[in-house]
């Protein structure tokens, strides 16, 4: 053993090297953040608590098709379609939608399957609760959170290729004859 | 090596009545990374045989594989190795094309590698880590940590998720790469090998992390291979054998890389080549990001690939095949394959038996986790039970790719 390597060992100078390192890490920014105080800001494309979408004239977007039930990997999507007649006019849409967030794995493939864009995706993830009934979002609530965050769903949907931001989106939009809201 | 110096010490005791005694570690124990158990049989503090069991974690996925489209499946595999969603992705979408036959255009193949790399990084940033933490050195978890979140929120930038990803696509990937998100992955990569050398700094030259690391879970080439092993725990042995080598996929035969080996197959050493392969992932991240050509993301191939939704929109025949695939999923030619692939912990492959139609007839899935504790036994045999949790660490197990 070297003279050198006999001071290394008794002034254990590998943890001397290593305590300067974590020294000098309480100087750098804090990486963390204070949870309920602080809040991070998410990116467009995540991929969060699930809203059924209006149409800008205030028309639900959704025409119960089926597709997104038929999407899912986890089976957590039921719809119930049905169409009635206004004016000799026909007009489909879901009676019944409902999606089981408690089994729901927020892969977004509904989606991608949809396609008239009814379902988008927005920043909400705060919807903890202690009755577990209450996470199965029936229809009222789920449009409740797409109107809520509609600006979230419309940046997700634009983010993950669904829709783009310009006036085309409007053009793309499936329009029943001449039926309006009454 | 160990088991005779046991039997020196075993004829050196004088003769008092001895016995084994068997301990139940796990499935609750906090360094069983998930819920596995070992049965461990001890004689004083030596282990003489330890009996990894199974299952705990068990979700039938592989039959769950069996109802659902091939499309379908994608998010489940996010959810077989928890740590690397990515590279689970990456694999199962590798089979199903090559059961399809299925050309990836060349900016996809660009964009896998660089993830794919990233989630190799966030791997072993996860096993260095935990590994240390196991170990007793806890500054090492906070700045891997550190480091593993700044990717994770790439990964959310990215694809909307940060551990469940599902970003891989049958012919492509989901999304394309945004300005902001290379920028990201520019900075990360050229801040990253500072990063890498504070760990360093932090455990190679701790004595106590190498006597706890230096000659444990020791395994010679010969009986590596013949386990099956494969990954850092196979390289550690000094044995040359890495799939994106061996068989290149994506991006990795055009770019200029290494395979780190070690020599002595201990835990010491496959700590060294996961560090380096870290350093390497860096290199391929970069060029891959500086070649990356341009072009679309998603192959057009109307009959097995989602289409596009501005083409759903305006196109009838889209809309059709969105319909139909949604529904019904493509139709796979009959046959079998197997395709293996490099994930960080080792090869991660899919067998996939097609009867044709739109689900497969069986899904099988090589998960290296799995293999890797066949030769639990035979690496712990010997050493002390202190010892245990190092050689559990030394594999990088997942238990939920174990038990699937
Ligand atoms: S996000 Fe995925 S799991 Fe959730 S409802 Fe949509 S398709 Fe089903
Ligand atoms: S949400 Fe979309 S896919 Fe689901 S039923 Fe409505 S229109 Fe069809």
């Amino acid at each position: 053993m070297t003279i050198r390597t006999f001071f290394k060992n008794v002034f254990f100078q590998e943890i001397l090297k290593a305590l300067k390192l974590t020294f000098k890490h309480s100087f750098v920014k804090e990486v963390t953040l204070q949870y309920p105080h602080q809040k991070l800001q998410l990116p467009d494309a995540h991929r969060g608590a699930l809203g059924l979408l209006y149409y800008d004239d205030g028309v639900e977007r959704c025409v119960g098709c089926d597709l997104c039930q038929a999407a899912c990997p986890s089976h957590c999507i039921r719809v119930v379609s049905g169409e009635d007649q206004e004016n000799g006019v026909l007009r489909r849409f879901a009676t019944e939608f409902y999606i089981d967030m408690t089994k729901c794995v927020f892969c977004g493939f509904c989606v991608e399957a949809c396609p008239v864009n009814a379902l988008g995706m927005t920043k909400l993830y705060e919807y903890s609760t202690a009755n577990k009934r209450s996470l199965i979002f029936d229809k009222p609530r789920l449009y409740e959170v797409g109107k809520n965050y509609y600006n979230d769903a419309k940046a997700y949907l634009v983010a993950h290729n669904q829709e783009k931001a310009d006036e085309s989106a409007e053009a793309w939009r499936y329009r029943f004859p001449s039926f309006t809201k009454q | 090596m160990a088991e005779s110096q046991l039997l020196e010490e075993k004829k050196s005791l004088p003769l008092l009545r001895t016995e084994e005694l068997l301990v139940n570690m796990g499935p609750q124990h906090p360094s069983t990374h998930g819920v596995l158990k070992v049965v461990l049989t001890l004689e004083g503090e030596r282990i003489i045989k330890s009996e990894p069991v199974l299952g705990f974690l068990h979700r039938g996925v592989e039959k769950l594989a069996e109802t659902i489209t091939y499309h379908q499946f994608i998010p489940h595999t996010d959810r077989l190795d928890y740590v690397c969603a990515m590279y689970n992705n990456f694999a199962y979408v590798r089979a199903v094309e090559k059961l399809l036959a299925l050309k990836v255009p060349d900016r996809a193949e660009y964009l896998r590698t660089i993830i794919a790399e990233v989630q190799r990084i966030i791997g072993h940033l996860f096993w260095l880590g935990s590994q240390a933490l196991d170990i007793g050195a806890m500054t090492v978890f906070f700045y891997t940590f550190r480091e593993r979140e700044l990717l994770l929120d790439i990964f959310d930038d990215l694809c909307g998720a940060r551990l469940t990803t599902s970003w891989y696509r049958i012919g492509g990937v989901e999304r394309d790469f945004t300005p902001k998100i290379i920028d990201d992955i520019y900075k990360f990569v050229a801040d990253f090998p500072s990063k890498i050398d504070e760990y360093d700094t932090l455990l190679v030259n701790n004595r106590i992390w190498l006597a706890r690391t230096k000659g444990i879970a020791y395994i010679s080439a010969e009986d590596a291979v013949s386990f099956g092993l494969s990954g850092p725990t196979l390289r550690g042995s000094g044995v040359d054998y890495d799939l994106r080598k061996v068989a290149p996929y994506g991006a990795y035969d055009k770019v200029e890389w290494k395979v780190p080996l070690g020599k002595n197959g201990d835990t010491y050493d496959r700590y060294y080549i996961r560090m380096e392969e870290m350093r390497e992932s860096t290199k391929i991240i970069k060029q891959c990001l500086d070649q990356l050509p341009e072009g679309p993301y998603l192959a057009y191939e109307p009959k097995v690939v989602i289409p596009a939704k501005d083409r759903v929109f305006t196109d009838m025949e889209s809309m059709i095949y969105q319909f139909r695939l949604f529904t019904n999923g493509f139709n796979a030619p009959p046959g079998d394959i197997y395709c293996g692939t490099e994930a960080h912990k080792g090869e991660l492959g899919f067998y996939i038996v097609s009867r044709g139609g739109g689900k497969p007839y069986r899904l099988k899935i090589r998960a290296p986790s799995f293999i890797h504790l066949g030769a639990f036994d035979h690496m712990a045999k010997g050493y002390m039970i202190a010892d245990i949790v190092t050689i559990f660490g030394t594999y990088d197990i997942v238990m939920g790719e174990c038990d699937r």
